[in-house]
């Protein structure tokens, strides 16, 4: 903790908006409060995720070192939420509406980054930064010092309105109807601490899109996402929104749903002040795992939707907010700094630069100028590289930084004839790596690195696929060079797996009584379209093989695609069961006196575990049988999964169903319950074994995969969709892959 | 003095591999070879120049790394310490050169030499010590002290660097020809 902080606050005085100095002051006395023991852990651990302050691994006083869990000796008993060492490192979470960032803002998180983190911000794929192994107590300096340059944390966790994103390109983009950032804007500061939106029950994540068939800000995986769209309205261009609502990644994913095909400018707050008041009264508040909007949509419908979201809008007071800000959105976000003037192409051109601007300069609707995309490996940038881009950001633009959701930075507005000069001062400062949004631009949520709940190492695998691929030669065909690939380090998809062309999720396996790192394999996500559908799981790959994998699905596309053939094209034509064979070698875990490597994770050396597991004894035979059980659920899953293919939806859906309640019954087997013939009598079995003893509970999710089985197993009767089979397909991959780990958990805590 | 750094500079100029970074601070912390409470091992390797491999502590914590291109190790007070000025950086100095000097040990960075008479000294609190002509005249005096004791007096060269005034106060020792003739 810092010597300096109770300086800060005097020194900022005056710089701070009374609104936000107060909010940071009523959070410093809840610290205090804490300290005291004055406050529930609850109660603290909600205000500070409230302003963006969060746990990180390893914050439960524990942690194994690859020989064994070992207690973290904090001299403080004092906790900071239920099971979280005040002492431990958390990580800061600071909001940047659709990304949008000026000079002085860079400089400020620059300084935060290096005087109170590692000296390295991390950009999410919701346009965020993420600041790590911050001390609890620095975070209210943190704030103030952010509020002095008009930014916020608020609400940047928790169960409320998480950052609003939007595309990076917004106002300069040659497809967009028209430039979103006002409205996101508006929308954004709206929200923020409004009354209507204090009383979710779980987050609630917001996107504007330009158009809708780029990808930039991916409107169909949000709750509430809006597409620009002008319509003639009595001979008049009236600006407008397509909005859709409901959508969502997570543990399965929701294609958001067609909401209206026209909102106007004019009704687009009140519309989503409306739907936030329909949310905070009627969406769940207790289980957070059917609490997302997604599950309120799917419930009621969406007519009966409608008509309470029109009864509440009815209701509303008029606000003047509401259009205020209407009339300025025709100024522009920003502008240009210098004279429009166009590149010369030169025969000369150095090949690096060249590279440069084919994937990393786009050129703006508007003549002369580009917007340049900074390629930051992982996200990452350190402190002196912010500074540049501040720097850069004055010298060759007026300020006008984004964020992208693609974990890189852009800067808009470049005369098109200053790009050489300015790739001379990015390559300085190393920030001028081709390959921007290309399959060596991997995007990868933190995972085992920093995040409680990372299963795999997202950004190990993530670094070496960017190391490997950038010497493919394969990688360099222009059929592979515009993929995506994106990691997720566990099931909640923060690295957006479902949407990428090759997307990877982690997931443990055991053998021999020994965990291996793994990923799940998502193919033929789509990133278009803006997230236009979701890929399916094809099967689980140990960690180390998956570069392999990788090379070996883009040479048989690059060997075997069809004329013009999209990768979800090619990927739909061989068939999940082609797929899955192609894999099916590399899904192999050698025991680990064969391949020990196997049972690391990338970039780190210790024995892999799960949970802190030890390594064990577990009873073979048994864990043997139970793996076989496992692997034929598996299969049942992989066999709906065709038939959802073919179209068979009623087939899908049973065979969904069967998977999980073969896993179901291989867990009463392997702890030696008594096995019943019948459906009824397994479902109640296995509540009363794992459901109710909470042993099946996921340490995130809680008894959210068990009641997918309950869900499924009551509904099994009943009609299914094709929508509805892919849901149940999802949900049994869940389920399989918790039966996975509720073993190893269980495992572990008998030996402890 | 609050919250400082010292980094001491490698001499081969060969780079300081990652994968061995991450190796041995690993086994620093299995085998508990530092008195403090280590927490994690960073790996910020991906990044060019950047802080290269961190081995994260309560108190403060340990980094492989490349900054600026030079390769180094450095230490970084997080914590506070409450002592005097003389203290505090012989603490932050003496932390370095221990660290160095087990890197050196271990199999992995055989080759590799830190010289403890070239490092940069960094303050890493802007309120407390901005990067102002009046802020170095403040902390300059007790510097001179530490490196008189340590290497002689003007048997070193002390700039300030951090030219850049965004940055933190910083400075670069090295110790002369005649220090290093002693
Ligand atoms: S996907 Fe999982 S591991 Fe990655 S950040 Fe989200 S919760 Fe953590």
């Amino acid at each position: 903790m810092k010597v300096s902080n109770h300086l800060w606050k005097d020194r900022l005085n005056g710089r701070i908006a009374p609104q936000l100095g107060a909010e940071i002051d009523a959070y410093e006395n809840e610290i205090a409060l804490k300290k005291q023991g004055k406050l529930d852990d609850k109660v603290f651990a909600e205000a500070r995720l409230r302003r963006g302050s969060y746990g990180q691994r390893y914050d439960n006083g524990f942690r194994h070192d690859g020989i064994e869990r070992r207690k973290l000796g904090y001299t403080t008993d004092l906790t900071k939420g239920p099971g979280t060492v005040w002492d431990a490192p958390g990580m800061q979470r600071i909001k940047i509406p659709f990304g949008g960032l000026n000079a002085e803002q860079l400089e400020a998180i620059a300084d935060l980054a290096e005087e109170y983190s590692v000296g390295v911000a991390h950009i999410t794929t919701r346009q965020d930064f993420q600041l790590h192994y911050i001390h609890i107590e620095d975070t209210p300096t943190i704030m103030r010092r952010l509020a002095a340059v008009g930014i916020t944390t608020r609400e940047a966790c928790g169960n409320t309105v998480r950052n609003v994103t939007g595309c990076p390109l917004a106002g300069v983009c040659r497809d967009q109807a028209f430039d979103v950032t006002p409205y996101a804007k508006a929308l954004a500061y709206f929200l923020l601490g409004h009354p209507d939106t204090q009383d979710f029950g779980r987050k609630f994540k917001i996107a504007f899109s330009g158009c809708d068939t780029n990808p930039c800000a991916l409107v169909h995986i949000h709750d509430f996402g809006c597409i620009a769209r002008v319509r003639e309205v009595d001979g008049q261009t009236k600006r407008g929104f397509e909005v859709y609502v409901g959508g969502g990644l997570g543990t399965v994913p929701y294609q958001a749903k067609l909401y209206d095909e026209f909102v106007s400018e004019e009704e687009l707050l009140p519309l989503a002040q409306s739907m936030a008041r329909v949310f905070a009264r009627l969406g769940e508040k207790k289980n957070r795992n059917t609490a997302r909007m997604k599950f309120l949509v799917a419930k009621l419908g969406m007519e009966e939707f409608k008509r309470l979201v029109n009864e509440e809008r009815a209701m509303l007071a008029r606000d003047s907010r509401w259009t205020a800000y209407i009339e300025h959105v025709d100024r522009g976000s920003d502008g240009p700094l210098r004279p429009a003037q166009l590149l010369q192409i030169s025969a000369t051109e150095p090949e690096d630069f060249r590279a440069w601007k084919a994937s990393n300069v786009y050129r703006q609707r508007q003549f002369g100028y580009a917007t340049v995309t900074l390629t930051l490996p992982l996200g990452d940038i350190t402190s002196s590289q912010l500074r540049t881009v501040a720097t850069l950001s004055r010298k060759y633009a007026r300020e006008t930084v984004r964020n992208t959701t693609e974990q890189n930075i852009v800067l808009r507005w470049v005369s098109e004839k200053d790009l050489p000069a300015l790739f001379t001062e990015l390559k300085v400062a190393h920030l001028a790596a081709p390959g921007a949004g290309t399959i060596v631009d991997p995007v990868a949520c933190p995972g085992t690195d920093t995040c409680k709940l990372g299963i795999s190492s997202s950004r190990g695998l993530a670094g070496e696929l960017r190391l490997r691929l950038a010497q493919s030669a394969t990688a360099r065909q222009e059929e592979i060079r515009g993929l995506h690939i994106k990691v997720s380090g566990c099931f909640n998809s923060c690295g957006q797996h479902h949407i990428a062309d090759l997307g990877f999720y982690g997931v443990s396996r055991t053998k021999d009584g020994y965990s291996a790192p793994h990923f799940q394999v998502v193919l033929g996500g789509q990133w278009s379209d803006n997230a236009g559908s979701y890929g399916l799981a094809i099967g689980a790959i140990p960690s180390k093989r998956v570069p392999e994998a990788v090379d070996r699905i883009t040479s048989r596309f690059l060997r075997e695609r069809q004329s013009d053939e999209t990768f979800q094209a090619f990927i739909r034509r061989i068939g999940k069961a082609e797929c899955k064979a192609m894999l099916d070698d590399l899904t192999v875990l050698a025991p680990p006196g064969q391949d020990p490597g196997a049972y690391t994770d990338w970039h780190d050396v210790r024995k892999y575990n799960v949970g802190d597991m030890g390594t064990g004894e577990c009873a073979g035979e048994v864990v043997s049988r139970l793996d076989r059980e496992l692997a034929a659920s598996e299969r049942e899953a992989f066999e709906a999964q065709l038939a959802e293919e073919k179209g068979d939806a009623e087939r899908a859906a049973s065979l969904a169903y069967q998977a999980m309640l073969r896993g179901a019954a291989a867990l009463l087997d392997w702890r030696s319950f008594p096995v019943p013939k019948n459906a009824d009598e397994v479902v109640a079995a296995f509540r009363k074994e794992f459901y109710d003893t909470q042993l099946f509970f996921d340490p995130f999710a809680g008894g959210k995969f068990a009641q997918y089985f309950f869900g499924a197993h009551t509904h099994k009767d009943e009609p299914h969709t094709l929508e509805v089979s892919h849901r149940l397909i999802e949900e049994a991959q869940l389920f399989i892959e918790c039966c996975h780990s509720s073993t190893q958990r269980i495992s572990s805590a008998t030996l402890a | 003095m609050q919250h400082l750094s010292v980094k001491i500079f490698e001499q081969s100029g060969a780079e300081l591999n990652s994968s061995s970074a991450i190796a041995v601070f690993h086994r620093w912390i299995q085998r508990g070879h530092l008195k403090e409470l280590a927490i994690d091992v960073a790996d910020y390797a991906h990044i060019p120049c950047g802080p290269g491999v961190i081995l994260v502590c309560y108190d403060g914590s340990y980094a492989l790394e490349n900054v600026g291109g030079r390769y180094g190790l450095q230490y970084q007070r997080k914590s506070r310490l409450d002592v005097d000025h003389q203290q505090a950086l012989r603490a932050a100095y003496d932390l370095a050169v221990a660290a160095c000097q087990r890197v050196e040990g271990e199999p992995e960075f055989k080759g590799h030499k830190f010289d403890p008479r070239e490092f940069s000294i960094t303050w890493n609190d802007r309120a407390l010590y901005p990067n102002t002509d009046e802020s170095w005249a403040h902390v300059q005096p007790g510097v001179a002290t530490f490196l008189d004791n340590l290497l002689g007096a003007r048997q070193y060269q002390l700039t300030r660097t951090g030219e850049d005034r965004r940055e933190r106060l910083s400075a670069e020792v090295r110790e002369t020809p005649q220090g290093a003739a002693r």
